[in-house]
């Protein structure tokens, strides 16, 4: 039904047809009134000269008249002007609501007034009209939101025009339904997930619960009890062994609650404690499985804040506000069991006003718990901008920008003051709705129950009762109202926190095979990448080259042209989005996540180290390891002199965050010691040497030259004299593979690796030039300093006789 | 060694033979073999001297946090300075609603009594609770409209509570950044970023909610208690001796257990900020920690900082449980003993039962309250404990200012390194004696082994740490004495590992300029295309209004580094410190790039100081300073050095030259 769709026309004969059964039916219930079926009885009520309150029904008419003209106004709008109404329908949804709340409440009040006298036996008619006044409200409210909400225009036109156009605006309400019924259903989802991971910590929670129920059974006889002192001094059968006896129940009845109370407290709290170990466990193992493309996406700075902030706002309230929620609504129950034994006519009066304090914390729930999604989103990009800037405070304060930064957080901060002065609001809304309806509660109690008192209807102590039952029943509400709108906070900080949870890595490493005895041949098959960030910029287009087992393959070309990216998609931090990348023939992706990080080991542009020691960070990844492969893999990265040498504590010493008390170059040796290690098959050096120095540079060249017979190795580079030595040397430029040869083939060839050469060669090597005599015209800037470098030569005989080994050498080379 | 640099530019002009140079340089070893003996004896008595300051500071420490309780409260409640115009606005609020709800159990009382007919004859006519009573009873829609004033009052309280503790917290949270940005490099070596950034949100958020709401929790509460136990005393004199037999046990538990509480927040607070470590570590290293199939140890590693967090709330559970369950035990027994002793006065016909209902409601009220407090004094001592340390960090004072000082940007004559020694901290010192000169509109170029403290001189240089010994001087004033801010603001720095912001690239090379908004897009274009940035930057869609994703980490390293060149060109600095700023740059682009900057150094005479292993970078230097071990080994134009015999330098070309074979091998 919800589902469907109305013209004004429909709408309007919907809402006359109830207008007209509504007062059918209260006619008919006035005119059922004692013993007979009889229209004198309507005549007799409208003498309204002698209408008394206490007596004459014939206000249900006047309620009904009400009622049904809100509807009667509703349904004209809709009727006029079908296609804005059903929005504003929509929107005073509650507030029709409300009304017809208030209009409910009215017949528990008219059966209070009817049993004044207590010789009153109430006629059928009097049923009818209170039965159907409640069940004609909440009707009158499914009309509203079914029917009204629902309105919409006929289209002119064409019978196809009119079915074309009613069946698209049709689905597209169908839509909004759907979505919103859904945005509903996830907020429910949201707490039944959290109250899943109390399921896990059963024990604990079966403990306090139980511990709660005794709290609550000892807890709730106490207000009893004190009328029952009252009646041991008062009643006719006064005497001091009632009272001791009644006060001796008391006594005990406290000390047992307390007890209990102090039980349930420590039980749920160590419960809590448990909860947020999981959750924290749960989001951290699952952000540390996505891809490389989701930090892309999300600032690390986010994903600590979540870590931090979200989870203890899940697990705080959700402990706290559980703990608080089950108490309160066993209090509440008991209480209300004992107020209707005392006395229904008082308890009737307190139920009257229920549904409009769920109403009222119902719709601040709702509000409160967008501006509380609002807040943890301004927290969370604050401590990312927090992060950002400490993580890089080198650079911060190479720019003198300490103040920029400090304004900038600072406008961040100032987002989050907005919000909560929001959600300030939305607290006072809540509390003043509260305190107003409980004060009124207690306002008609005292003056109804005075009355009473006055009328010898019951007894004072009785009242007594009931009023300590009224506070507690009325602190239990209050306190409900503030779980319910925390239990709300603690569903907008797991959504995200769950997001994250739930989201599924999009590069799977869920891969299986791990053959024995890897030989490590690499292809790159039709490979075509964008980086997910960034979709419609493609990196590579077409890529395809082999890698032979035990072959040495450079990688050259500008920067930006996709060597990395290579790197990258072998190690599976990203997907091509075609083509393959194959080890052995066999996908990547089909590889063991852990197996394929053994045998293909990586050194980076810019390695990062740990805040450990200098063993830990070379052993970091390995399940075991003992000195001697450290210090071996040490001596083959050329790391082990330094280490030994140029440090505190030797192998022990730390080497700062990210690795910020040592050099680059010494960071890189370190880096490529760790990935030695563990004795991979294939060895990708992505521009791993470019901060060493030039000997330390030639002893990592020839240690791996040395050292990695038969193993597999990728360099990238853009010193030429890594890449020299190579087997094959793949040229890459704008995605693709402009040349693949050795040197001496390239070097044969015109394009974009002898330009290459001969730019580096040039500025390496000015003075060789004029040997050779090859003309440059854009050189003629350097010919004075080549005169002087010949007239040193010609004075200094070894010099010279180096000079012309040198240019030996390089003749050779070019032949 | 400066005199060493003299005499060869003087037989270089005089067109002196070389072998004088050398017989010069073998007459100074002797005297450089004695001064390293000297020096070895000289760095064994700083450790000893280190070590003895290490073991009297963490004495100091140790009793710091002792006294520190009282002075962190005053320094607590003077953050709510600003704003207590707001907060003595919402306690006045606090005082009308206090008010109305206090005497409301005094009247309710008597409104109980006038409906016991027995008693009406015996009431005092002039009784104004009593008056108010029968007016109440006529007019009920009179009591609820109190009732509704007392509900105002509570909600403008919340107001002004609430806003102003955002306030505060916006402002601590803001003095600490700017404390945190303001501490020299030492310091962050030895904090980690990720324990900072724990104490901004969550640190923060308690000491601010301790100085608003809580204060504002802990006066109504106060206020309610006396207000109670005044009214208790006016009802009935009596009844009051059971209140004060069980007021003094209930305020010695909170004493107790208070303490306890407290010491658990501060292990809490340490637990949490150590997992928080591990967690921003972790994840800003996630390539790292995936290329080395490191995920599963990683997640042992975060477990295990979640396990002391819960083992401490275990403690805290059971700390927090005991003061709860001792407080309600106490709080009923008191209840149970006011009935009983109650009942018996009525009984006596000295109370009347109007008396003893309103004397309950007070008790229920002070109990209330009491409890209330208690829960003010425990957010007070969580604030207390969470301020310990961020009063900590707010307080440091940097070792090197922010700012003050000469304002010099610029160098007339020379940068002069005068036998400088440095260490990092809780290191061995990394030189002991360095000096040489930077001359001003030359280019310098520093070149050594890995580790032998290149880029560190580019960090004194900029003044992220100050030398231990020796001194900087820029034109003859030290630069100790100079504005570092002033001074940073003038010098273009390339790092060795450049760092970028996640925002376009636009706003990463503009980033550092004093008016970014004055910035022409032609003078970054200009800047790009200088560095050989504006290539690859016109390829991408949107250019440079393109995102750089976190770091820079969707460009290459090259791209990254050219980006650098340009933000550190669009200022026209006057210094310009390149520490490797080309090692990521392929042949090409390097020299394009070179090209461009001799361009740009021969016709704007800046001071430039280049730290490469490239050759082909440094060739073209003025001046080359080779350092090793510590010192200065030696200094002079490119064909100075590569002609000293058995240089360090002339090694270092020969291993780079293309070609080079190994003698061995060969």
């Amino acid at each position: 039904m919800s589902s469907s769709l109305y013209t004004g026309g429909q709408a309007l004969f919907i809402c006359l047809a109830f207008i007209g059964l509504d007062l059918l039916v209260n006619v008919f219930g006035l005119a059922w009134n004692g013993k007979y079926f009889t229209f004198d009885n309507i005549a007799h009520w409208f003498d309204l000269a002698n209408y008394s309150f206490l007596k004459n029904p014939v206000d249900f008419l006047a309620v009904a008249l009400i009622r049904d003209s809100i509807l009667l106004g509703g349904a004209v709008s809709a009727w006029a002007s079908p296609s804005g109404f059903s929005q504003v329908a929509e929107n005073v949804k509650n507030v029709v609501f409300a009304m017809m709340l208030l209009i409910v409440a009215f017949a528990p009040s008219k059966l209070l007034a009817f049993y004044e006298d207590d010789n009153i036996r109430l006629a059928v008619g009097d049923w009818i009209l209170m039965i159907w006044c409640i069940f004609a409200s909440l009707l009158l409210q499914g009309i509203w939101t079914s029917v009204l909400a629902h309105v919409t225009e006929v289209a002119a036109g064409t019978g196809d025009s009119l079915l074309f156009g009613d069946a698209e605006h049709e689905e597209r309400l169908r839509q909004e339904e759907a979505e919103k019924a859904a945005e509903q259903r996830e907020t429910f989802q949201l707490l039944f997930r959290l109250l899943g991971y109390m399921g896990r910590q059963w024990k604990y929670y079966g403990m306090a619960f139980f511990f709660l129920f005794c709290y609550s059974l000892s807890r709730v006889f106490i207000p009893y009890y004190t009328g029952e002192v009252v009646t041991a001094v008062f009643g006719d059968k006064a005497s001091y062994e009632k009272l001791h006896k009644t006060v001796f129940i008391m006594g005990m009845l406290s000390l047992a609650s307390t007890v209990f109370g102090g039980l349930r407290g420590g039980s749920f709290t160590y419960a809590h404690a448990t909860i947020d170990r999981q959750i924290r466990n749960d989001l951290f193992r699952s952000v540390v499985k996505q891809e490389i493309g989701f930090f892309d996406m999300n600032k690390t700075g986010e994903i600590c804040s979540r870590l931090s902030a979200d989870c203890q706002t899940m697990s705080n309230t959700l402990s706290l506000y559980m703990n608080v929620l089950t108490r309160n609504l066993t209090m509440l129950f008991g209480s209300l069991i004992f107020m209707f034994t005392l006395s229904w006519k008082l308890s009737m009066i307190t139920l009257i006003n229920i549904p409009i304090i769920f109403l009222v914390n119902k719709i601040f729930g709702v509000w409160y718990d967008m501006l509380s999604e609002e807040t943890q989103n301004s927290v969370a990009k604050a401590n990312d901008v927090a992060e950002e800037v400490l993580s890089s405070i080198r650079t911060v304060k190479s720019f003198a920008c300490e103040n920029y930064e400090s304004s900038r957080f600072m406008t961040f901060l100032n987002v989050t003051l907005k919000i909560a002065t929001r959600k300030v609001f939305v607290v006072i809304g809540l509390i003043w709705s509260n305190e107003l309806l409980q004060m009124g509660i207690l306002t008609i109690v005292l003056w109804y129950g005075g009355h009473l008192v006055i009328e010898n209807k019951v007894e004072s102590g009785l009242l007594v009762s009931f009023l300590l039952y009224q506070f507690q029943l009325g602190e239990n509400l209050r306190e409900l109202g503030e779980v319910w709108n925390g239990l709300m906070q603690a569903v907008g900080a797991s959504r995200k926190v769950f997001e994250f949870i739930d989201r599924p890595p999009r590069v799977e490493n869920t891969g299986t095979y791990a053959p024995d005895g890897m030989t490590g041949k690499i292809e790159f098959r039709h490979v075509a990448f964008s980086y997910p960030i960034r979709p419609d910029l493609p990196i590579m287009e077409d890529l395809t080259f082999t890698v032979e087992p035990g072959e040495v393959v450079a990688l050259v070309g500008p920067s930006g042209g996709g060597k990395s990216s290579c790197i990258a998609m072998l190690e599976h931090f990203y997907e091509p989005t075609s083509g393959e990348v194959l080890i052995d023939g066999v996908p990547v992706r089909e590889y063991d996540h852990k197996f394929l990080h053994t045998k293909v080991a990586l050194v980076g542009q810019e390695p990062v180290l740990y805040a450990r020691s200098v063993t830990e960070n070379i052993g970091y990844g390995l399940d075991k390891y003992d000195d001697d492969m450290v210090q071996n893999s040490a001596k083959l990265a050329n790391a082990h002199t330094f280490i030994m040498n140029d440090t505190t504590d030797g192998y022990n010493t730390n080497v700062g965050e990210k690795g910020s008390q040592m050099s680059g170059g010494q960071k890189q040796r370190i880096a490529i010691a760790r990935a030695l290690v563990r004795q991979p098959v294939v060895l990708l050096l992505d521009e791993a040497t470019s901060a060493l120095d030039a000997e330390s540079e030639h002893t990592v060249q020839e240690a791996i030259s040395k050292n990695l017979k038969g193993k597999t190795v990728i360099l990238i580079a853009h010193r030429l004299s890594t890449v020299e030595n190579a087997d094959k040397i793949v040229v890459i430029n704008k995605g693709k593979v402009e040349q693949l040869g050795n040197h001496k083939t390239l070097m044969e060839q015109e394009g974009l690796y002898k330009q290459l050469v001969q730019r580096q060669m040039m500025s390496g090597e000015d003075g060789l030039d004029d040997e050779i005599e090859e003309p440059e015209p854009a050189r003629e800037g350097g010919s004075g300093r080549s005169t002087r470098a010949g007239a040193r030569r010609i004075r200094s005989p070894s010099q010279s006789v180096s000079q012309s080994f040198l240019g030996t050498s390089f003749a050779s080379s070019y032949l | 060694m400066s005199l060493l640099s003299h005499l060869s530019r003087l037989c270089c002009s005089k067109c002196s033979s070389i072998p004088s140079s050398s017989t010069r340089l073998f007459c100074f070893a002797p005297q450089v073999g004695r001064s390293t003996g000297f020096l070895k004896s000289t760095l064994i008595k700083s450790k000893q001297a280190f070590r003895n300051v290490s073991v009297v500071e963490t004495k100091r420490e140790s009793y710091k946090l002792k006294n520190a309780s009282w002075k962190d409260l005053k320094a607590i409640l003077s953050l709510a300075g600003p704003y207590k115009w707001r907060i003595m606005l919402g306690i006045s609020f606090l005082g009308i609603s206090s008010s109305i709800f206090l005497f409301t159990p005094r009247v309710l009382g008597k409104l109980i009594d006038e409906w016991d007919e027995t008693k009406q004859d015996k009431m005092d006519p002039n009784d104004k609770a009593l008056l108010l009573a029968r007016f109440f009873k006529e007019n009920p829609i009179a009591l609820a409209g109190v009732f509704m004033l007392g509900a105002i009052a509570i909600a403008a309280r919340i107001y002004c509570m609430h806003t102003a503790g955002q306030l505060v917290i916006n402002d601590l949270r803001k003095s600490v950044f700017n404390s945190v940005l303001r501490q020299d490099m030492a310091f962050f070596d030895k904090n980690k970023v990720g324990e900072i950034v724990s104490r901004l949100s969550t640190d923060a958020l308690i000491v601010g909610y301790s100085v608003s709401m809580n204060l504002s929790d802990g006066a109504r509460a106060l206020i309610t208690c006396f207000g109670s136990g005044g009214l208790m005393v006016y009802t009935s004199l009596a009844m009051c001796k059971v209140i004060f037999v069980v007021v003094p046990v209930i305020v010695g538990t909170f004493a107790v257990f208070g303490k306890l509480q407290r010491k658990y927040t501060l292990m809490m607070q340490e637990a949490v900020a150590g997992a928080n470590q591990v967690a921003t570590e972790r994840l800003s290293s996630v390539r790292t920690v995936r290329m080395l199939v490191a995920e599963r140890k990683e997640l042992a590693a975060y477990s295990d900082k979640i396990n002391e967090i819960w083992q401490i709330s275990k403690k805290e559970g059971l700390a927090k449980g005991f003061m709860f369950g001792s407080f309600q035990f106490t709080g009923y027994l008191a209840l149970s003993s006011i009935l009983f002793y109650g009942s018996n006065l009525i009984s006596q016909g000295l109370l009347t039962y109007g008396e003893l209902s309103s004397f309950c409601l007070y008790a229920v009220l002070s109990a209330g309250s009491l409890s209330a407090m208690s829960g003010f004094y425990l957010e007070l001592m969580k604030g207390l404990g969470a301020s310990s340390r961020l009063f900590e960090l707010k307080n440091r004072e940097p070792r090197i200012p922010l700012e003050g000082g000469v304002q010099i940007g610029n160098v007339k004559d020379t940068i002069r390194f005068e036998h400088v020694a440095f260490g990092y901290a809780d290191r061995d010192p990394l030189f002991h004696n360095i000096s040489f000169d930077v001359p001003a509109g030359k280019i310098t170029a520093v070149v050594g082994s890995s580790g032998s403290g290149k880029s560190t001189i580019a960090s004194l240089l900029l003044r992220l740490y100050d030398p231990t010994s020796g001194r900087i001087l820029v034109d003859g004033t030290d630069l100790k004495d100079i504005d570092p801010s002033y001074w940073r603001r003038h010098i273009g720095t390339v790092g060795q590992e450049p760092v970028l912001f996640s925002t376009t690239i636009k706003e990463n090379i503009i980033y550092g300029s004093l008016e970014p908004e004055n910035v022409t897009d032609a003078e970054i274009v200009s800047a790009a295309d200088q560095s050989n940035a504006d290539e690859f930057i016109s390829r991408f869609p949107i250019k440079y209004d393109t995102k750089v994703g976190e770091h820079g980490s969707t460009l290459s390293g090259g791209q990254k580094q050219r980006i650098a060149i340009a933000r550190a060109l669009v200022n026209k600095p006057n210094i310009l410190i390149m520490d490797e700023a080309t090692s990521a740059l392929d042949a090409s682009s390097e020299y394009l790039v070179r090209i461009a900057l001799n361009k740009l150094l021969a016709n704007s005479k800046q001071t430039v100081m280049i730290i490469a292993h490239r050759l082909s970078t440094i060739k073209h230097a003025d001046q080359i300073v080779v350092v090793d071990r510590g010192s200065v080994a030696e200094s002079g134009s490119y064909d100075e050095l590569i002609a000293i015999p058995d240089g360090i330098f002339r090694k270092l070309v020969e291993k780079q030259t293309f070609g080079f074979k190994n003698p061995e091998s060969y």
